[in-house]
């Protein structure tokens, strides 16, 4: 029986080693591999790269990657799954400089070696414990599955913080912190009795009706003001039509919209006029990272028939006070592209720029293949696309990491339908290296059977202490704390 | 009576009835049931569904009634499954009868808790983990006190067994334990209420780290369809628990007369109460729908014949079926039509109307319209399951509109399919060819696909069929479709316009409710029918004059106006 067992133990031993190799041959060209990671900058915090190799059909891998500062890491095997911790001490000691990867694949006995290629190890740490982000189907009205989730952005550990199988037919979205901080975040949840809006503040977790007699209704998009009292919220009418031939398939647009102001302290909204007019629509709220000036889109409000190609949203800029949460003085415009529309602005936390997405038209650039991210200077008052960073397909929603050397953003280039999440660095002259999709343990695989987009993504300085059991118990608590005026 | 006296034959033949009449009635005369189950799931094979499924209490249930129920895409393989489901359920009611000393002559009782299941698994929304969590649930009854002595080891096994069968099967664990309750309650009455008091603790316990909505806990979670809504099914839960616990308290022998009659009672609910649980209208829907997937449109006209359908989603595949067969606006009143939502309804929030509406449009050309209704169809799942064949739908549409990555994926995963996989690799192939157009269905599909953009809120169907027809004359679903538009909208305009649109399609007659229609409005119009245009033949006329309505648009007209 003990020989038997040898004997098996040895058969699948074999079995699961590397092939026999009877000849080795070089080529001249780099490996073709997904994601396309060659010349990305990645932070030394980042999970390990681990790529699919898909230039040819092969039975095994061999992957050395070399350090230009010194250390060496081994990987082989059916797909490259590099080990966690000897990926980091590798990108630790080669900060500042690049990693070199060796490839080579082993088919009929035969190895064949690829040039190396690289990847650069930034200097700046992305000093963030992950991200978080939505992750739903794209469809149109119905979701099924759905959920916030939270990523350690060292390994491939996902949590979630919400998912709507505790509550079916719940709908959450806009998960929002301020500056990454998971101590005081803001989303929302639809759905029956037991909508409203979660604002965790000074580690308190409360969820509010911010409907009022006052506003359109529902608090929407929210951003935080850097001293964590005040969320600028939008208050939009949203309506979704349907394109019968289009690819492009959905629209959404707002009929109304208008800013308002909550007061996390006191759970009161502050109004002010000039982020509220009548015929204007006004929406994606931000504030400047010194906190004295609210960015927001504006556009005309039609109240005759109107085609929605018409409607363009320009970048506007009012003056903030900390004190009362009331906006100061007039508006003015900040950024106006002729014939395209400006959405979701977000300034970089140390007050360089500001990020914003351009579309041809509407408020929903997500749906829209030609939607692009450009960036707008303060210094210098410029603003460019960014090239370096954008595709062929929507590339939209995105966010600064708390030290503003990164940022998040997602993009539909892959398959023009599902969202995916990419990471670039920006450098102190405003340049951003080439965007790389967020590691998987088998990214091919983990895409390929992904049929969620991932939206609204942002960093977490921290990992959050709101758990799925703190959702269930807010949501049964259906008396909500009502908003009130000021 | 022999039989009878034969207990060992008596025994066999009427479980052997029941394995045949189960096997009968799925495989014969509830195949839509089995298609809408099977319509709306998708079993993956590999670690990763596995592991998802069974992260969850109640989860291996869950996989083992989804891997059964892609069966079901064989109707007599699906009825086999259930047979011998059926019959295993009835032997292991019965070993649960003999450990708790129930009196033989009650045997025919342990057909009632496997009728009272199948009752409800007829109802389109159960799904087979409540029998198949049942099972278990009894195996392990049986198990345990089978072949395990009194003592401390089976009462250890006992725990242990509630607490593992509870994450695995569910709520139907408090069968078992009320089962092994009653087993040991003369023995030891604190340790046999404990094992009851233990798994509903333990179901109480875990609601507090596993999240799922809390009732779910102590109601079922993937029994039915709808989590948090039915659970009728609870009551074939409480049946089986306490039926042989009621039963093992009657000592009196009965009498053979007695158990005949038993016996033939327990058949005649069978055959008679079984299939009650769904009504005539919403089996008949599920039967079109089953029809119209499959596009046997003859079979859907025979069957409207023998039985007007009176449900909405029914109309929709026998209004598409007579427009196959090019009768629409020859026939479609012949049948009860109850409006413009007889064509093709608005979505709705559900996942059987959008599935149905897909199907409609996707046969009209209106592409984008039948990815959205197959896409929100499959959205609404309330169970969180996925659907092969609105999968297939998606990759289709996604074909059509030149959308390949997208395409290719929802095939890549359909590949791992059983029954699905042939054609997944098919349209592959054709994707990675670039040779789409070369499929038949593809190429049809292609030469009327709506091509003018425009942006809707809501369908409207004029306007899309006039679209439709811009792109392609000879779109005769179109063409109908817009003339059974205008008759029910009682669009007179439209309906003189839909006379152009015959002649230009080369028709050289106008059907039917047309021609009644013209008529109709021509003369309400101008007070008699001279000068009438061509095209109303003389019948129409003899029989507006003579009020011959049977079967006419006229009578519907009349029936609209009366209400």
């Amino acid at each position: 029986m003990k020989r038997i067992i040898y004997i098996a133990a040895l058969f699948l031993g074999i079995s699961s080693c590397a092939p026999k190799i009877n000849h080795t041959t070089k080529i001249d060209t780099q490996p073709a591999i997904w994601p396309d990671y060659i010349e990305t900058t990645i932070p030394c915090e980042i999970a390990p790269m681990n790529f699919n190799f898909i230039g040819h059909s092969y039975e095994y891998l061999y992957l050395t990657v070399k350090g230009q500062k010194g250390g060496e890491l081994k990987c082989e095997g059916k797909h490259i799954d590099m080990d966690i911790d000897e990926w980091h001490e590798l990108t630790k000691q080669n900060k500042g400089s690049y990693l070199e990867f060796y490839l080579s694949f082993v088919s009929d006995k035969i190895k064949t070696e690829f040039q190396p290629f690289k990847m650069y190890v930034s200097n700046n740490d992305l000093e963030e414990y992950g991200l978080t982000y939505r992750r739903i189907s794209p469809g149109y009205v119905s979701y099924n599955d759905m959920g916030i989730y939270i990523r350690n952005i060292s390994n491939f550990n996902e949590d979630a913080i919400f998912k709507n199988i505790t509550q079916p037919s719940a709908c959450v979205n806009c998960h929002t912190s301020n500056k990454t901080d998971q101590d005081n975040f803001v989303f929302h949840i639809r759905g029956g009795a037991f909508g409203g809006t979660v604002v965790k503040h000074n580690g308190e977790v409360k969820m509010y009706n911010m409907a009022t007699e006052k506003t359109i209704g529902q608090a929407v998009y929210p951003y935080w003001h850097k001293d964590g009292k005040y969320v600028a919220f939008s208050t939009n009418k949203t309506f979704q039509v349907f394109h019968t031939s289009n690819p492009k398939k959905i629209e959404v647009f707002d009929r109304n919209s208008d800013l308002e102001i909550f007061d996390a302290d006191n759970g009161q909204l502050v109004l002010s006029d000039e982020i509220k007019q009548e015929n204007v629509m006004e929406t994606f709220p931000a504030f400047s990272a010194d906190g004295n000036t609210l960015f927001f889109c504006e556009t005309e409000m039609h109240k005759q028939t109107y085609f929605l190609e018409d409607v363009k949203y320009t970048l506007m800029q009012i003056k903030f006070d900390s004190n009362t949460g009331k906006t100061i003085g007039k508006k003015d415009t900040l950024i106006f592209h002729k014939d395209t529309s400006v959405t979701h602005p977000r300034p970089s936390y140390d007050g360089k720029y500001l990020m914003y997405t351009v579309s041809d038209y509407g408020t929903f650039p997500i749906w829209h293949k030609e939607a692009d991210l450009f960036l707008y200077n303060f210094k210098d008052s410029t603003t460019r696309k960014l090239v370096e960073v954008n595709s062929d397909d929507s590339d939209s929603y995105h966010n600064w990491s708390a030290n503003s050397k990164w940022f998040v953003f997602t993009s539909r280039r892959i398959d023009g339908l599902f969202t995916r999440l990419y990471i670039a660095s920006i450098d102190d002259k405003g340049y951003c290296t080439k965007p790389f999709l967020l590691p998987q343990r088998n990214p091919l695989k983990y895409y390929n059977d992904n049929f969620y987009s991932y939206n609204t993504p942002d960093f977490a300085k921290q990992k959050t202490d709101f758990s799925e059991s703190s959702m269930r118990s807010l949501i049964s608590d259906t008396i909500k704390t009502k908003v009130g005026l000021q | 009576m022999t039989l009878i006296k034969n207990n060992a034959l008596f025994k066999y033949s009427l479980t052997g009835i029941l394995g045949i009449g189960t096997f009968v009635f799925w495989a014969f005369f509830a195949k839509e049931v089995q298609f809408f189950k099977e319509f709306f799931q998708m079993f993956l094979p590999g670690y990763e569904y596995f592991a998802e499924k069974i992260s969850r209490p109640e989860g291996f249930a869950n996989y083992l009634s989804v891997f059964l129920t892609q069966f079901y895409y064989y109707p007599l393989l699906g009825g086999a499954i259930l047979a011998i489901l059926a019959v295993i359920f009835q032997i292991l009611v019965n070993k649960s009868f003999e450990i708790l000393n129930v009196n033989k002559s009650l045997y025919v009782l342990t057909f009632v808790p496997v009728l009272l299941t199948g009752y409800f698994y007829c109802k389109e929304s159960t799904t087979l983990s409540l029998p198949i969590s049942l099972i278990f649930s009894l195996l392990a009854f049986y198990v345990i006190e089978k072949f395990i002595k009194d003592g401390k080891a089976k009462n250890i096994s006992i725990f242990l067994i509630l607490s593992c069968f509870y994450w695995l099967f569910g709520v139907s664990t408090f069968v078992a334990a009320t089962l092994f309750m009653a087993k040991h309650f003369k023995a030891n009455k604190i340790l046999a209420i404990s094992y009851l008091a233990y798994i509903l603790a333990f179901a109480g316990l875990l609601s507090f780290f596993v999240m799922l909505p809390v009732d779910t806990f102590f109601t079922g979670c993937f029994y039915d369809m709808y989590i948090t809504i039915n659970h009728e099914y609870y009551y074939a839960l409480i049946v089986s628990a306490l039926l042989p616990i009621a039963a093992s308290f009657v000592k009196k022998e009965f009498s053979e007369k007695i158990q005949c009659a038993l016996a033939i009672i327990i058949i005649a609910l069978g055959i008679f109460l079984v299939p009650k649980s769904l009504t005539k209208d919403s089996y008949q829907s599920l039967r079109l729908f089953m029809y119209c997937y499959h596009q046997e449109w003859d079979k859907i006209i025979e069957d409207a014949q023998k039985h007007n359908p009176r449900n909405t989603y029914g109309i929709q595949c026998l209004n598409l079926a007579l427009a196959q067969k090019g009768i629409l606006a020859d026939s479609m009143f012949n049948y009860l039509q109850p409006g413009i939502e007889g064509l093709a309804s608005e979505f709705q929030t559900d996942i059987f109307s959008p599935a149905v509406g897909s199907e409609v449009f996707w046969h009209l050309g209106a592409v984008n319209i039948s990815q959205r209704f197959a896409f929100e169809s499959q959205e609404n799942i309330p169970n969180f399951e996925e659907s092969s064949k609105l999968h297939l739908r998606l990759a289709e549409t996604n074909i059509m509109n030149k959308q390949y990555a997208v395409a290719s994926k929802y095939l890549e995963r359909l590949s791992k399919t059983l029954f699905y996989k042939k054609t997944a690799k098919y349209y592959l192939s054709l994707i990675r060819t670039d040779k789409t157009l070369e499929e038949p269905k593809f190429a049809e599909m292609n030469s009327k696909k709506l091509e003018r953009d425009g942006i809707q809120m809501e369908v409207k169907i004029a306007n899309l069929n006039r679209d439709l027809l811009e792109k392609n004359i000879n779109n005769k679903i179109a063409l109908q479709y817009f003339q059974a538009t205008a008759l029910l909208n009682m669009n007179y305009n439209d309906l003189k316009e839909s006379t152009t649109l015959v002649a230009k399609s080369g028709g050289t007659q106008l059907p039917k409710h047309v021609q009644e229609g013209l008529y109709m409005f021509y003369i309400n119009e101008n007070g008699s029918d001279q000068n009438i245009p061509n095209g109303i033949s003389d019948e129409t006329k003899f029989n507006y004059k003579n009020k011959k309505i049977d079967n006419t648009y006229w009578k519907y007209i009349a029936y609209k106006q009366s209400k």
